[in-house]
């Protein structure tokens, strides 16, 4: 299932930040890992992962650093840091409790109990 | 490779640092490169392959507005206080109350705010650095001229003290629109009109202040020079009060 642009729009750089728990990784490769993950749910439009990849860098939950492959290849990786794994945590709870909420007014179980 | 580079000047255009700008420019070449790869294993030619991987990257002007806004090298908060700075400068420049050292606390105190707003605005792009050195050389050649005129009185050092003061209003009228046009430059999308309309209020602002501060000192310079060439004072001779 695909789902709206916007409701990815929120949740992508946790998305991203969770892909990088797992280990370094360069842009294509992460939205390779972003598909299959989640079934090919979440594509992201390739260009616009990086304007994301950047400001996460910016805001020091990233590092990045170059590496070159066996093609001779260069590409920038990118590493989850300490602050990056504290905000990915934080991320994580509020989106529990949010979608939690959610499912509480979707599911009706207010209603349910009253009735 | 000429809808490649198109696409890349074009997506990496709005950020201003030109090692950062290389280095985007890269990471995204090297996306495009691997994306190809895979759909030559697809089965695709090499042709075929780069522009279906251009094509899934998103729209270069969309990816430009994006990118820019990352690395835009003028948060708002920086600019905003440089802004403020300056405007605060050139008040207290442009104060004339004569009462003791009060005139002079507020030329010094004026300019160096001024400086330090331009200096922090510096960082933003190569225009407004420029705009920050030729600040100091105006100033400079200013402060020069100013120097000139407390010397006693001589036709020569008169001269030398309107040449200097013309230089530096040329000076000063070259960092202006380099200032202006610095500003303007900066942003991208929505911001650029506005920033851009800051420009030229700013290059007006400037150049109203040049007219009121040095034509009334060029003409006492030229019309109180000429008086006291015609009496007979000059070459190092004390000159006594007008009146």
């Amino acid at each position: 299932m695909k789902f709206s642009k916007e409701l990815v729009k929120g949740s992508t750089a946790m998305l991203v930040l969770s892909v990088l728990s797992g280990g370094a990784m360069y842009g294509y490769q992460i939205i390779k890992e972003l598909g299959a993950a989640s079934e090919d749910a979440f594509s992201l439009n390739e260009g616009t992962l990086y304007p994301i990849l950047h400001a996460l860098e910016e805001e020091k939950y990233l590092e990045a650093y170059w590496e070159e492959s066996a093609s001779a290849r260069k590409r920038r990786y990118y590493r989850i840091t300490e602050r990056g794994i504290k905000e990915l945590e934080r991320q994580k709870t509020e989106w529990k409790e949010f979608s939690a909420a959610v499912g509480k007014v979707l599911g009706g179980t207010r209603y349910a109990k009253e009735g | 490779m000429q809808r490649r580079d198109e696409f890349l000047d074009k997506a990496c255009s709005g950020i201003r640092d030109r090692r950062t700008r290389l280095g985007v420019r890269e990471e995204l070449s090297s996306h495009i490169d691997d994306k190809a790869e895979d759909y030559v294993l697809y089965g695709c030619s090499a042709e075929e392959a780069e522009d279906k991987a251009i094509s899934d990257m998103s729209d270069a002007t969309k990816l430009m507005r994006e990118l820019a806004e990352v690395h835009s090298f003028f948060p708002l908060k920086r600019f905003k206080n440089s802004l403020v700075l300056f405007a605060v400068g050139f008040i207290m420049v442009s104060l004339y109350i004569d009462v003791g050292i009060f005139d002079e606390v507020c030329a010094v105190v004026g300019n160096m705010a001024m400086l330090v707003a331009c200096f922090n605005l510096a960082g933003c792009n190569r225009l407004l650095f420029a705009a920050f050195a030729l600040s100091v050389a105006g100033y400079a050649a200013m402060t020069a001229g100013w120097a000139i005129s407390s010397f006693p009185y001589s036709a020569e050092g008169a001269a030398l003290n309107v040449a200097v003061i013309i230089v530096g209003v040329i000076i000063s009228c070259i960092r202006m629109y380099v200032f202006g046009y610095g500003i303007a430059q900066f942003s991208q999308g929505k911001a650029a009109e506005r920033a851009r309309r800051i420009g030229w209020i700013y290059l007006f602002a400037c150049a109203l202040i040049c007219v009121t501060c040095f034509v009334p000192d060029i003409i006492w310079l030229t019309f109180e020079g000429g008086w006291r060439m015609l009496n007979g004072y000059g070459n190092g001779v004390a000159v006594p009060e007008r009146g």
